[in-house]
């Protein structure tokens, strides 16, 4: 028991070694362009961290995680493109754009749940995509805002990625602690049931403020990477398709792990990149991969993974991932 | 429970695969097939330089000359970028790809109308492709997103014939960015409201679509409408969300309005949508409709019941049935190739082609001054399907114009017939370069009508 337990651990060590390793070695292997989506990924990583937060953990599916991410991106854009401010300034109002979009939508969205919170969230996004169409001298419209400028430090396309790389593992650590705090293991009583946390005395009104508030914390910083990455800022990036791909890079890798997100997203970004270098019909593909994940792999490549693992190699150990979804389904996954 | 888990993943499979087969046209594999050799397996290579051994065949040249195109083949505009695909692939399989002893190879990437996606393949295809011409995007966002990744790259030109957003040659230009077979949005429309002054309309109404293109479009028209004596009231100008179809309280307020005309843009499902429900409503005739380009695009009416559109006014840089060889020679071709009449995307890439065609065949081959190579493009005077083209100090194209009506073929097809021609307009038209460019561009807040 104790023997297969360290073994399990061994494995997860080993690999979190070897994909640091392997991120910090990738730019001496490949070339600017794939370099470039691993940027993208690991910002889509991120973004997809911070919805599992709300769907995986908390049981709360959003569908306007795009809107806080954009307000952040917006807040840069308009500073560097519109006010042409220096770097702190374009940081601060990014920040400050972000967490209070966060604050205010999680203010709104903190007394629902279920399918009413996904439709919450889901309206607050579109809020978001419509003043990004109206406010023409803030957003420029559709035509976005261009002119936004990496700082001179990071701007080659391989420190970028460093620094990404830096951002989104410290994030991602951030997350680790956080989901196995107090506050962490209270969440997954809040997805489990909420109606008994409440007996419990939990205030499950504030949890979710926070929670919300956290994540979008979280989407905030993957909205700013995203900005300086393409330097550029449009509606597209506030569109229904962007909360909801953040949701469908959860699903695919696992929700309710903080690894899944990130593979998810890699998943994603290389088949719309690469793989639609070759095929044309690249959606259908992504569309059929989805139908099978969610017909035989119900808790994504994490689960499916960590389910042939437990089973066949470390029988005995507790699987760790087995109440995620086991417990109740989850409604809106 | 697993079989019948089983039957529905065959039956989820086998449909998405159905549907996959049903689209038209998008099935061919996106690399190009001119090219002689550039199969996309080349392009994975990540050393920088790799020099293809073929193109020693040539005297001028010891690379080829590459050329990227970017277009959204898949997704809510891949109908309008297929066709532009089309175009560029037709002028290469009816013209050499040798030129002045230079092979020309291209590749064809979908971008799914998403910036994101289109600068990471920007990237890709200047970097591991080695492109020396990008041609840029349908939508302004992508277009506008492309021409500021491209602004520092001096080793590539950047050709944007569709995206049309006023700015990327007005306020805002680019040194590497030229519009060749491209247009400004207001350009067209400019002369709509000339022509309806003339013909005595007093007070229009206006409907357009909410975003960027619709506020330049409708400020085109009204600006110059109203300057030439005409009156539109800001409370009759109605702006629909993107997308939107159900149209019908746009159309009874525009008809309560009681207009002489009303200038209409409406782009994608929105225009049959809207053409439905004026003819519903029992208006057609009454109130005469003076559409912008697109709304009267072929590419959007040949899916309107003809008797809805037959005489629609409107103007355009493009008109598939104007009577002349080097637009007819062109129709021809497309109508051949895939069984349409050519829309003006098509049109645009097309003629994007030409230009390169021509200006490689000035620069005798050697492209690699990209400086120089941009001078000779903008020199250049051609025919083009579009009509006769030349290019302002701006990278903008100066145009015939034309009013256009819609008309019923023999074969029973729609298309757009000039019915009158305003000639050498260019984007600043009836104003001069420093007049336009004093006032804002325009948006829902600025249409140019003064105090209206």
């Amino acid at each position: 028991m104790v023997r297969s337990l360290s073994t399990t651990a061994l494995v997860k060590i080993g690999l979190a070694v070897l994909g640091i390793a392997f991120g910090v070695a990738a730019p001496y292997l490949f070339s600017s362009f794939v370099i470039g989506l691993f940027s993208l990924a690991l910002i889509g990583g991120l973004f997809a961290q911070s919805i599992d937060l709300l769907a995986g953990y908390a049981g709360l599916v959003t569908l306007g995680q795009a809107g806080i991410s954009a307000s952040a991106a917006y807040g840069v854009g308009y500073m560097a493109s519109r006010v042409g401010a220096g770097l702190p300034a374009q940081l601060a109002v990014g920040l400050i754009a972000g967490m209070t979009a966060a604050l205010v939508f999680g203010v709104m969205a903190m007394r629902s749940d279920g399918v009413y919170f996904i439709m919450v969230t889901l309206a607050q996004g579109m809020i978001v995509w419509g003043l990004s169409i109206r406010l023409f001298r803030i957003t420029g419209a559709e035509n976005g805002l261009t002119g936004i400028d990496r700082p001179a430090m990071i701007d080659a396309y391989w420190k970028y990625y460093y620094f990404t790389l830096l951002v989104v593992v410290a994030c991602w650590m951030l997350l680790g602690i956080i989901v196995h705090s107090p506050l962490g293991v209270s969440l997954k009583g809040l997805r489990e049931s909420e109606t008994r946390m409440r007996m419990l005395g939990y205030n499950t009104t504030a949890l979710k403020l926070y929670v919300f508030v956290i994540a979008g914390f979280f989407a905030t910083l993957s909205g700013i990477l995203l900005v300086y990455l393409n330097e550029f800022i449009s509606p597209s990036a506030v569109v229904l398709a962007a909360s909801a791909i953040g949701v469908l890079e959860a699903i695919l890798g696992g929700v309710g792990t903080l690894v899944g997100p990130m593979i998810g997203a890699f998943v994603i970004v290389f088949v719309q990149n690469v793989v639609s270098i070759y095929v044309a019909r690249w959606p259908t593909l992504m569309g059929i991969v989805f139908v099978l994940v969610v017909l035989f792999a119900r808790r994504g490549i994490v689960g499916a993974i960590s389910d042939v693992w437990y089973r066949r190699i470390a029988p005995g150990a507790a699987d760790p991932l087995s109440t995620v979804i086991a417990g109740r389904d989850t409604p809106g996954l | 429970m697993t079989r019948i888990r089983r039957a529905i993943v065959l039956v989820s499979v086998l449909a998405l695969v159905l549907a996959a087969c049903a689209a038209p046209d998008a099935e061919e594999d996106t690399t190009s097939t001119a090219a002689p050799s550039t199969t996309a397996a080349d392009s994975s290579d990540t050393t920088e330089s790799s020099a293809t051994t073929e193109a020693t065949t040539g005297t001028g040249c010891d690379e080829p000359i590459r050329i990227g195109v970017l277009q959204p083949l898949t997704g809510g505009l891949a109908a309008s970028g297929t066709d532009a695909k089309n175009g560029f692939e037709l002028y290469w399989q009816n013209h050499s790809t040798e030129v002045a002893g230079c092979t020309i190879e291209f590749r064809i990437e979908d971008t799914g109308g998403n910036p994101d996606t289109a600068l990471q393949k920007v990237d890709e295809l200047v970097g591991n492709y080695g492109a020396d011409i990008i041609i840029g995007e349908l939508l302004a966002n992508v277009t506008l997103a492309l021409a500021d990744r491209l602004k520092d790259n001096p080793d590539v030109i950047f050709m944007a014939p569709i995206g049309s957003a006023d700015d990327l040659t007005q306020r805002t230009p680019y040194p590497n960015f030229i519009r060749a077979g491209g247009w400004t949005s207001s350009q067209t429309s400019h002369v709509l409201g000339s022509w309806a002054a003339d013909q005595g309309y007093e007070r229009a109404a206006t409907f357009c679509t909410d975003y960027a293109f619709g506020w330049e479009m409708c400020g085109g028209f009204t600006q110059v409408f109203t300057e030439e004596g005409g009156t539109v009231v800001s409370g009759e100008q109605l702006w629909n969300p993107l997308g939107s179809t159900d149209l019908g309280t746009y159309v009874t307020q525009l008809s309560g309005f009681a207009p002489d005309a009303v200038f209409v843009l409406q782009v994608g499902a929105s225009v049959s949508d809207f053409f439905q429900n004026w003819s519903d409503f029992g208006i057609s005739g009454q109130i005469p409709i003076l559409a912008g380009e697109v709304t009267a695009d072929v590419s959007n009416i040949r899916n309107v019941p003809v008797d809805q559109v037959e005489g629609l006014i409107s103007s355009g840089h493009w008109a598939e049935g104007r009577d002349a060889p080097e637009t007819q020679e062109f129709v021809e071709l497309f109508d051949a190739a895939t069984g349409l009449l050519p829309s003006y995307y098509a049109a645009a890439t097309w003629t994007a082609a030409q230009y390169i065609d021509a200006t490689i065949q000035a620069m005798g081959g050697d492209i690699s001054d990209k400086a120089a190579t941009l001078e000779t493009m903008r020199g250049l005077e051609l025919l083009t399907p579009f009509g006769p083209s030349v290019l302002d100090e701006f990278g903008n194209p100066i145009y015939d114009i034309y009013i256009r009506q819609v008309v019923v073929r023999d074969d029973g097809r729609v298309w757009n017939e000039v019915i009158d021609t305003y000639e050498n307009v260019d984007q600043f038209w009836p104003k001069s370069a420093d007049e336009y460019l004093a006032q804002p561009v325009y948006t829902r807040e600025f249409q140019g009508n003064a105090g209206g």
